[in-house]
C-alpha cells in the first residue's frame, strides 16, 4: 500500500517535473564509441572463410554485410552443409541490441562472438585453441596481434576486435530518422499513416526504442498459443537459458530497422512475407485483426527504418 | 662476543620480517584505488537510482521505450565488471565481509533486473490491451444486434467503466469482481451480436483476461524491483569496503610506527656498539703496549740468557781444560824434579874434576896428589853410576817436553772454539767445527765410554759466526753425551741436499718423552737435576740456528735415543 501511495507521488512529480515525453522510436546514433584499429582487424575476421573448421564459413557467410546482414535463409547453413537452428538476424544496429541471440544469452557483441565459433553446426571449432593456432600461422594476423594486443592472440582479443567491429555496423540517417528529427517530408503519407497504425496498433509497445525492438523480451503468443498457427516449432527460447516456467517460448524482440530486407521472419524464419508477419503478429501478439489497408500503412513505414549502411572499416 | 653476534642477527631478523610485511601490506594496499572504488560504488548507486526513477517514468508512460531502462541496466552490469576487475573481486577472496557484500550485491541486482524484464515484458502487453480495451469495448456495444432487448447493451457498458476503473486503481474490487464474472459469461452475448462481428467477443475476452492477469502483476514488478535492495546491497558494499580501507590505512599506519620504533632501536644499538667497541680499542691499545714492553723485556733477558748459558757452557770446558792441563803438568813437575836430583850428581863430579884440574896447573904439582884425586873422581863416577842418571835426565826431559805439547795444543784448540768476540761470519768448515766440539766435549764423552762415528759426506763450508757454531755443536754433543751416561754411540752424519747442508747427531740414550720433546727448545727446561746447565742449551742452539738462517728439529724415542736435525744453506759459490 506504501508503495503504491509512494508510486502515485512519484508519478505526479515525474509528470510535473518532465512534462515532455521521450519518443517510441529515436534516431540511429552515426556512430558507437570504438577502437578504430582492432574493428578493423575485427573486419579482416568478419570476412574471413578460413574462420571457420572447414574454411568455407565466414561470419559473413551468414550475415552478409550486402545483404542488410542476413543470409535470406529461414535457417542458416553452416559448416559441412549442416543445418541452423534458428533464424540468423541481422548484424547491423546489433551493438543496440540490449542483449544477444534470439534467446539473449549474451549480454554484448564481444560475448555473442563465441557462439558461431564454437558452435557445431555454425563455424564448428571444437575450442578456441584450433582458432588461435590457426590464426598464429597467419603472418598479417599474426603482425596484427603483434600490434594492437602485444602479441596475445586469445579468446579475448579475437571475440573484443570482432565485437569492436560490430560496433561500426550501424544504418544512421534513414528516412524515417530524418523525420524524427523534422523533415515532414522525409516518409511518404502513407508511411507517416503506417507509423500511426504502428502506435495505435500497439506494435511499439515492443518495438521500440532506436532500434525499433531489441530491448525487451517478450512471449511469441501473448493472445494465442503460436502452435495453434501450424507452427510446429517447439523452440522453448529463453526458457532454455533461465528455466523460469515464464520464460517460455520468450524470445528477444527483434530490431525491424532492417525488417524490410530480412525476410524470411521469426526465429525460426518460417514466415517468408512481411505482410503476413505483421499479421500474426497483430493478431497474436496484439489481440486483434488488422485491416490490409492498415497493414500496408505498417509495411510502408518499416520501409523507411533502413539507413546508409556503415560497416566502419574504412 | 656472542651475544652480540646474537642482538645482530635478531636486529637484521627483525629488519627484514618488518620489510616482508610492508611490502605485503603494501601490495594489498595497491590492489584497489580507493578513490576509483569508491567513485564507482557512488557512480553504481546514482545509476541504480535513476533505474528506479527510469521504471517509474516507463509506467506513467514519460518513458515511451525501454532504450533508457536497458542501457541503465547493461551499465550497472558494465560497472559491476569493472569494479571487481579493479581489484576488489581479488580483495575479496581474502576479505569475507567484502566477499559476503559482493556476493549480495550480485544476487539482488540479477533478482532486480530479472523483475525489471518482467516488469517491461508485462507493461507492453498490458499497455496494449488498456489502450485497445475502450475502443474494443464499443465496438462490441456498437455490434450488439438492434433486435436485442435484455438489456445487454447496458450490461456491457457497465463492463466497460469497470475496465476503466479497474485500469485507474487495481484495488478496485468491485470492478474487477464484474469484469471476471463478464468473462465467465462472455460466451452468452454471442447470440445477441451482429453476425460477423462474433469475433469482437473473442477479443475483448482475451483482453479483458490480460489486464486481470496483468495489471497487478506489472504493478508488482515495478514495485518489487523497485524495492529489491540492490541499493542496499551497494550500501552496505561501500561501507565494507571503507571499513577494509580504513583498516589498511590503519596497517600501513602500523607499520609506519614499527620501522620509527625499530630506526630507534637500531640507533639505540649503534650507540650500543660504538660505546663497547671504544671500549675495546682502549684495552686493546693498553694491552698491545704492554705486549710490547714484555716483548722488549724477554728480549732483553733472552740474549742475557743465551750470555750467561754460554759462561756456563765456558766454565764447564774450563774445567775439563783444567784437568786436560794438570796430568801432563804433574808428569813435567815430576820429571823436572828428577832432573834436579841427577843434577845434584853431576855437580859433584863437576866439583872433583875442579880440584884436579887446579892441582894439575899448580906450580907445585903433586903426581901423587893427581893420582890421589883421579882415584877419588872414578870411585865417585862409578858409585854414583853418573852415565845412567843422565841418560834418564835426558829421557825425562823428553817426556816433559812431550808433556808442554800436549798442553800447547790443549791451548790451540781452546782459542779456536773461544772466539767469543768474532761477530762477523766468516766461511766456516763444517767438519772442521764439529770435531773442534768433539775434542772440546772429550771430558764428557772419554769417561761415559760413548763411542762416536762420523758418516761425513760432502764437506761444505757455511757462513758462521765461528763461536757461535762451535757453541751451539757443543750444546748438542754435551746432550748426547748426557744422555748416555751408561755409554753409547754418537753418530755424527753430514749430507749436502741442494742448497742446503743437513747435519744430523743420532744417539743412543735414554730418550725423550714426547712431553719434553715438545719442550726440547724451550728455554729453562731441562731433564739435568744436578746443575749441569740452566736448560737453555737447546733453546740457545735453536735461537743460534734460526739466526743463521736455518732450521733445527727434535726426534726422540724413550729408551732408544734421540735425533737432531740441523739444516743450514751452504755457501754460495
Amino acid at each position: 500500500m506504501a508503495a503504491k501511495g509512494l508510486l502515485l507521488i512519484v508519478g505526479l512529480f515525474l509528470v510535473i517535473e518532465e512534462g515532455i515525453a521521450t519518443d517510441f522510436i529515436t534516431p540511429i546514433p552515426t556512430s558507437v564509441e570504438h577502437d578504430k584499429r582492432k574493428a578493423l582487424l575485427g573486419k579482416k575476421l568478419f570476412f574471413d572463410k578460413s574462420l571457420s573448421s572447414d574454411g568455407k564459413i565466414s561470419c559473413n557467410s551468414c550475415h552478409n554485410l550486402a545483404k542488410y546482414g542476413v543470409d535470406g535463409a529461414s535457417k542458416s547453413i553452416g559448416v559441412d552443409r549442416k543445418l541452423g537452428k534458428r533464424n540468423s538476424p541481422t548484424v547491423y544496429n546489433a551493438v543496440l541490441n540490449f542483449t544477444q541471440f534470439w534467446d539473449g544469452r549474451a549480454l554484448d557483441l564481444q560475448h555473442q562472438v563465441s557462439g558461431p565459433l564454437l558452435t557445431e553446426f555454425e563455424m564448428g571449432f571444437k575450442n578456441f585453441d584450433d582458432i588461435i593456432k590457426l590464426l598464429s600461422k597467419n603472418a598479417e594476423y599474426k603482425e596484427s596481434f603483434d600490434r594492437l594486443y602485444g602479441g596475445e592472440i586469445s579468446e579475448e582479443t579475437i571475440t573484443f576486435s570482432l565485437g569492436e567491429f560490430g560496433k561500426t555496423l550501424l544504418s544512421p540517417n534513414s528516412p524515417f530518422d530524418k523525420y524524427l528529427q523534422g523533415d515532414k517530408s522525409a516518409i511518404s503519407e502513407v508511411a507517416k499513416k503506417g507509423y500511426k497504425n504502428f502506435i495505435s496498433f500497439g506494435c511499439v509497445g515492443c518495438h521500440q526504442g532506436a532500434n525499433v525492438g531489441g530491448n525487451m523480451f517478450q512471449k511469441f503468443g501473448v493472445h494465442a498459443d503460436t502452435s495453434l498457427r501450424g507452427a510446429k516449432d517447439d523452440d522453448l527460447g529463453r526458457f532454455n537459458i533461465t528455466r523460469n516456467e515464464w520464460d517460455k517460448r520468450v524470445f528477444k524482440v527483434p530490431s525491424l530497422r532492417m525488417a524490410v530486407h530480412s525476410s524470411p521472419y521469426f526465429h525460426d524464419g518460417s514466415v517468408e512475407t512481411i505482410e503476413e508477419a505483421i499479421e500474426i503478429m497483430i493478431q497474436y501478439q496484439l489481440g486483434r485483426d488488422v485491416p490490409i489497408d492498415d497493414r500496408d500503412a505498417i509495411v510502408e513505414f518499416l520501409k523507411t527504418l533502413p539507413g546508409e549502411l556503415k560497416d566502419g572499416g574504412e | 662476543m656472542k651475544k652480540y653476534i646474537i642482538l645482530i642477527v635478531i636486529l637484521i631478523l627483525i629488519g627484514v620480517g618488518l620489510s616482508v610485511f610492508a611490502y605485503q601490506k603494501n601490495i594489498s594496499a595497491e590492489k584497489t584505488d580507493a578513490s576509483v572504488v569508491v567513485d564507482q560504488i557512488g557512480e553504481m548507486e546514482s545509476l541504480n537510482n535513476e533505474l528506479n526513477v527510469l521504471l517509474f517514468k516507463s509506467r506513467f508512460g514519460i518513458d515511451k521505450n525501454y532504450d533508457n531502462i536497458s542501457n541503465a541496466v547493461a551499465t550497472l552490469r558494465l560497472k559491476f565488471v569493472e569494479l571487481q576487475d579493479n581489484g576488489l573481486a581479488e580483495v575479496a577472496e581474502n576479505n569475507s565481509a567484502l566477499k559476503k557484500a559482493l556476493d549480495e550485491y550480485s544476487v539482488q541486482s540479477v533478482i532486480k533486473f530479472d523483475l525489471v524484464e518482467n516488469f517491461k515484458t508485462n507493461s507492453s502487453v498490458l499497455t496494449n490491451s488498456a489502450k485497445y480495451l475502450p475502443i474494443l469495448g464499443e465496438q462490441v456495444v456498437t455490434a450488439v444486434k438492434e433486435t436485442d432487448t435484455t438489456g445487454t447493451k447496458k450490461e456491457l457498458e457497465l463492463l466497460n467503466n469497470a475496465v476503466l476503473k479497474y485500469l485507474l486503481d487495481e484495488d478496485d474490487v468491485e470492478s474487477k469482481q464484474l469484469i471476471r464474472s463478464k468473462l465467465r459469461e462472455l460466451g452468452n452475448y454471442e447470440s445477441k451480436i451482429n453476425v460477423g462481428s462474433e469475433t469482437l467477443l473473442l477479443e475483448l475476452g482475451s483482453h479483458l483476461k490480460t489486464i486481470i492477469d496483468r495489471k497487478l502483476r506489472t504493478q508488482q514488478y515495478l514495485v518489487s524491483a523497485v524495492e529489491q535492495p540492490a541499493g542496499q546491497a551497494l550500501n552496505e558494499l561501500a561501507e565494507v569496503y571503507a571499513d577494509y580501507n580504513k583498516s589498511l590505512l590503519n596497517g600501513s599506519n602500523d607499520v609506519r610506527n614499527a620501522f620509527i620504533v625499530y630506526g630507534i632501536v637500531l640507533l639505540a644499538a649503534l650507540i650500543f656498539f660504538t660505546v663497547i667497541l671504544r671500549k675495546k680499542y682502549i684495552s686493546i691499545a693498553e694491552n698491545s703496549l704492554k705486549v710490547k714492553y714484555a716483548y722488549a723485556e724477554l728480549k732483553e733477558s733472552q740474549e742475557q740468557l743465551i750470555q750467561s748459558e754460554k759462561m756456563v757452557s765456558v766454565g764447564q770446558v774450563v774445567v775439563a781444560v783444567a784437568n786436560e792441563i794438570n796430568a801432563p803438568l804433574d808428569d813435567i813437575d815430576r820429571n823436572v824434579g828428577l832432573v834436579k836430583n841427577n843434577i845434584n850428581v853431576i855437580e859433584s863430579l863437576i866439583a872433583s874434576i875442579k880440584v884436579l884440574n887446579e892441582e894439575a896447573r899448580s906450580p907445585k904439582r903433586s903426581n901423587a896428589k893427581i893420582t890421589q884425586y883421579l882415584h877419588k873422581l872414578l870411585n865417585e863416577f862409578q858409585r854414583r853410576d853418573s852415565l845412567k842418571s843422565f841418560h834418564k835426565s835426558v829421557n825425562l826431559l823428553d817426556d816433559s817436553t812431550h808433556g808442554l805439547g800436549q798442553i800447547k795444543e790443549l791451548v790451540n784448540s781452546l782459542r779456536d772454539f773461544s772466539q767469543v768476540d768474532a761477530k762477523e761470519t766468516e766461511s766456516i768448515n763444517i767438519h772442521d767445527c764439529i770435531d773442534d766440539s768433539l775434542s772440546a766435549a772429550a771430558s764428557y764423552i772419554s769417561p761415559n765410554n760413548i763411542e762416536v762415528i762420523k758418516k761425513y759426506r760432502e764437506n761444505p763450508s757455511i757462513n758462521f759466526t765461528p763461536s757461535r757454531l762451535n757453541q751451539l755443536f757443543l750444546n748438542v754433543i754435551i746432550n748426547a753425551a748426557q744422555a748416555m751416561s751408561d755409554g753409547g754411540m754418537l753418530t755424527i752424519k753430514t749430507q749436502q741436499k741442494g742448497d742446503n747442508i743437513i747435519i744430523v747427531f743420532e744417539d743412543t740414550g735414554v730418550g725423550m718423552s714426547k712431553e719434553s720433546l715438545k719442550k726440547i727448545f724451550d728455554p729453562f727446561y731441562t731433564t739435568q737435576n744436578n746443575g749441569e746447565g740452566a736448560g737453555l742449551g737447546m733453546s740457545i742452539s735453536y735461537k743460534i740456528v734460526e739466526s743463521h738462517g736455518g732450521k733445527i728439529t727434535a726426534a726422540s724415542e724413550l729408551g732408544k735415543g734421540s735425533r737432531i736435525r740441523i739444516v743450514f744453506p751452504v755457501n754460495e759459490k
